[in-house]
C-alpha cells in the first residue's frame, strides 16, 4: 500500500545530530490519523510500521527520533506522477560551523532543481538546521560540503596551521563525505593530521575496512605522495558549485590518479582560495 | 502458549497443510537455533565510555509499566534476528549461546506493545479485549529461555510459508486471536527475548551503525591512547576486533543487520 504524498509530512529523523553534520532517514506523520513512521522504502511502503503520537513522543523524548520545529513536506522529486512517494527521502543537517569551515557559509535553496526548505531542530540551538531531498541530492550536497572542507585543510597545512585544527577539518570533512573517492581523499588527509602513533590504528580499524583492496603499504605510500604535493604549495583549482556533480563509486584504481593529478594542476596563490 | 495452543490439532485443517509443516519443521528447526538475538541500542557511545560497559535494563516508563504488568522483571530487551530502528542507531547481534550465562524469557511478540493502554497490539480474545485479558494473554504467551527456540521453529513451520517470510512478510495463516492479522505488523510476530541482567558487549558477533555514530566512534577511537602490544584491549579495541558490517555506517544500519542475519541462518 503506497501513500499519497499529500497525506504525510515529515517532522524528523531517524537518531539524533550526534555530529556537525549527516544524513538519516526521515520520520514522517500521517494527517488523517496522526500515526508516525520511520520511512524506510527498501522493502516497499507496505512494510513500514506506524507508531501511536503517545511512542512518538517518547522516542522523541528518548532522543531516539529527532524533530523538526515545524514540519516539512514531502520532496517532489520523491513522488511519482500518481503523487505516491515512491523515491527514499532523505533528511541532511548540518551546523553553522562546518558549514563556515567548508567555506559554504549559506545553506542552498535550490541543488541539483530540488527545491529545500531548511527547518531548525527541537531542543537544538538555532544554527543547526536540516532539509530533506532525495537521496542522491542529500548525498551530492553533503559532499559539496566535503570538498570545501578538504580545501580548507590543504590551504591551511600550507599555512602551518597546527594539526589538531587541521584534524578536525579532515573529521568534518569525513562527516559530510559520502562518495567513495571523497572518503578516501579524507582519510589520507585525516591521517596527515593524525599523530603518527595512531594512524596504523586507524587504517586497521576503519580505513583498510572501508578500502579492503587497500594495503598499509599502498596507503602510506598514497599519503606521503599527498603530503609531498601538499607540501610543495601546488594545491587544487577552486570547484565551482556546478562542477560538483554526482560521483559514482571510484574505486582506488580511479581515486588515486585524481590525487596524483593535483601535481598537474595550474597553482592558485593561497591568499586567493583563503579569500574564496 | 496461544499460538501454539493445540497446534497438533490445528495443523491438521486448513489453512494448514499437516504434511508441509512435518516436511519444514526439521529446516525451521535449524533456522531457529541459528537464528542470533539483536538488540538496538541509543546509548551505545555512553555504555562504551563507562565501565562495565554492559547493555542496563531498560529505564522507559513505557517499558517499567509493562513489566510490572506482566510480571516481568527488569529486564534487556533483543529481538530474535530483527532489528528496528526506532530504537536507536546501532545494532548489535548477539550468538544463541550468550542465553545461557542468563535468567530471561521470550515472548513471540512485542511485549509492550500487547499490554500498552493504546492496544498496539491487535488481538481478539476472550472475553473482551480489555488490560487484563491482555496481561492474561502474555502470561500466557511467555517462554523459558531455554525452551523458545523450539516453539520459534514450529510457528515458523506453522504460520510462515517460508521461513524467510519470518523477515521480509509476514504469517501467512491465522491464529484463533488473529495475532497475525492484516493489522498488525512485524512486532506481533518478532519473537522478544529478555534478559534479566545487565548485557556486556563484548560477546557481540556482528554489528552496524548509523553514519553518525561511526564518526563518533572514530573520534572515540583517535583520542584513545595507542594500545601497548599485550595490554588488555580496551572496549573500543574489543569492539572494532569484530568489523562492523558496514564500515562507513548507514542509514540503514538495521537492513544491514537483517539481511547479515539472513545469510547467517543460511536462508
Amino acid at each position: 500500500m503506497n501513500f499519497l504524498y499529500s497525506e504525510v509530512e515529515i517532522v524528523g529523523f531517524n537518531g539524533r545530530p550526534l555530529v556537525e553534520c549527516g544524513r538519516a532517514l526521515p520520520v514522517v506523520r500521517r494527517i488523517s490519523d496522526g500515526k508516525y513512521c520511520v520511512v524506510d522504502l527498501q522493502n516497499g511502503a507496505e512494510s513500514l510500521h506506524w507508531y501511536g503520537e503517545a511512542e512518538a513522543n517518547h522516542y522523541a523524548s528518548e532522543k531516539r527520533w529527532t524533530l523538526f520545529r515545524s514540519p516539512l513536506n514531502i520532496p517532489k522529486n520523491c513522488v511519482s506522477e500518481a503523487q505516491s512517494m515512491t523515491i527514499q527521502p532523505m533528511v541532511v543537517y548540518t551546523n553553522q560551523r562546518l558549514l563556515d569551515n567548508a567555506d559554504r557559509q549559506f545553506l542552498p535553496d535550490l541543488w541539483q532543481d530540488e527545491y529545500l526548505i531548511w527547518k531548525k531542530l527541537t531542543n537544538h540551538p538555532d544554527d543547526v538546521q536540516a532539509t530533506s531531498a532525495t537521496f542522491s541530492t542529500v548525498a551530492t550536497l553533503m559532499n559539496h560540503w566535503a570538498e570545501g572542507l578538504l580545501k580548507r585543510f590543504d590551504a591551511m597545512l600550507r599555512l602551518g596551521r597546527d594539526h589538531e585544527y587541521l584534524l578536525r577539518i579532515a573529521d568534518f570533512a569525513l562527516c559530510a563525505a559520502n562518495d567513495r573517492s571523497k572518503r578516501w581523499e579524507a582519510f589520507l588527509r585525516y591521517s596527515i593530521a593524525q599523530k603518527p602513533d595512531k594512524v596504523r590504528r586507524t587504517f586497521d580499524k576503519m580505513i583498510g575496512r572501508e578500502f579492503s583492496s587497500v594495503t598499509w603499504e599502498a596507503f602510506i605510500e598514497s599519503r606521503g605522495k599527498l603530503t609531498d604535493v601538499l607540501n610543495t604549495g601546488l594545491v587544487a583549482p577552486v570547484a565551482q558549485p556546478s562542477s560538483v556533480l554526482p560521483s559514482t563509486s571510484s574505486s582506488i584504481a580511479t581515486a588515486l590518479p585524481k590525487v596524483h593529478g593535483i601535481a598537474a594542476v595550474t597553482p592558485i596563490p593561497i591568499e586567493q582560495l583563503i579569500k574564496q | 502458549m496461544p499460538v501454539l495452543t493445540d497446534l497438533e490439532t490445528r495443523i491438521q485443517t486448513a489453512p494448514f497443510i499437516e504434511a508441509d509443516f512435518r516436511q519444514r519443521l526439521p529446516s525451521s528447526s535449524k533456522v531457529a537455533r541459528a537464528t542470533p538475538l539483536v538488540h538496538v541500542d541509543g546509548r551505545f557511545e555512553a555504555i562504551l565510555a563507562t565501565p562495565p560497559h554492559v547493555f542496563p535494563t531498560a529505564e522507559s516508563p513505557n517499558t517499567k509499566n509493562a513489566e510490572d504488568a506482566l510480571g516481568y522483571p527488569r529486564s534487556v530487551y533483543f529481538f530474535a534476528g530483527r532489528a528496528c530502528p526506532r530504537f536507536g542507531n546501532v545494532a548489535i547481534a548477539f550468538a544463541p549461546s550468550c542465553e545461557k550465562i542468563h535468567s530471561g524469557s521470550v515472548t513471540p511478540f512485542d511485549s509492550g506493545g500487547m499490554v500498552h493502554p493504546d492496544k498496539y497490539i491487535k488481538v481478539k480474545l476472550q472475553p473482551d479485549d480489555e488490560l487484563p485479558s491482555r496481561i492474561q494473554y502474555g502470561k500466557e504467551s511467555t517462554f523459558p529461555l531455554t525452551e523458545w527456540r523450539a516453539a520459534f521453529a514450529q510457528i515458523l513451520a506453522a504460520y510462515f510459508d517460508s521461513d524467510l517470510s519470518y523477515w521480509n512478510g509476514r504469517p501467512s495463516r491465522l491464529d484463533p486471536e488473529e495475532l497475525y492479522g492484516p493489522g498488525n505488523s512485524y512486532r506481533a510476530w518478532s519473537f522478544e527475548v529478555r534478559f534479566y541482567e545487565p548485557h556486556g558487549i563484548r560477546d557481540l558477533v556482528a554489528w552496524s551503525a548509523d553514519e553518525s555514530l561511526m564518526n563518533v566512534l572514530r573520534r572515540m577511537q583517535d583520542e584513545q591512547p595507542v594500545t601497548i602490544p599485550g595490554d588488555v584491549p580496551t572496549v573500543l579495541d574489543h569492539l572494532f576486533s569484530v568489523p562492523p558490517l558496514d564500515p562507513a555506517g548507514s542509514p540503514t544500519f538495521c537492513a544491514t543487520m537483517e539481511s547479515w542475519v539472513i545469510s547467517e541462518v543460511r536462508l
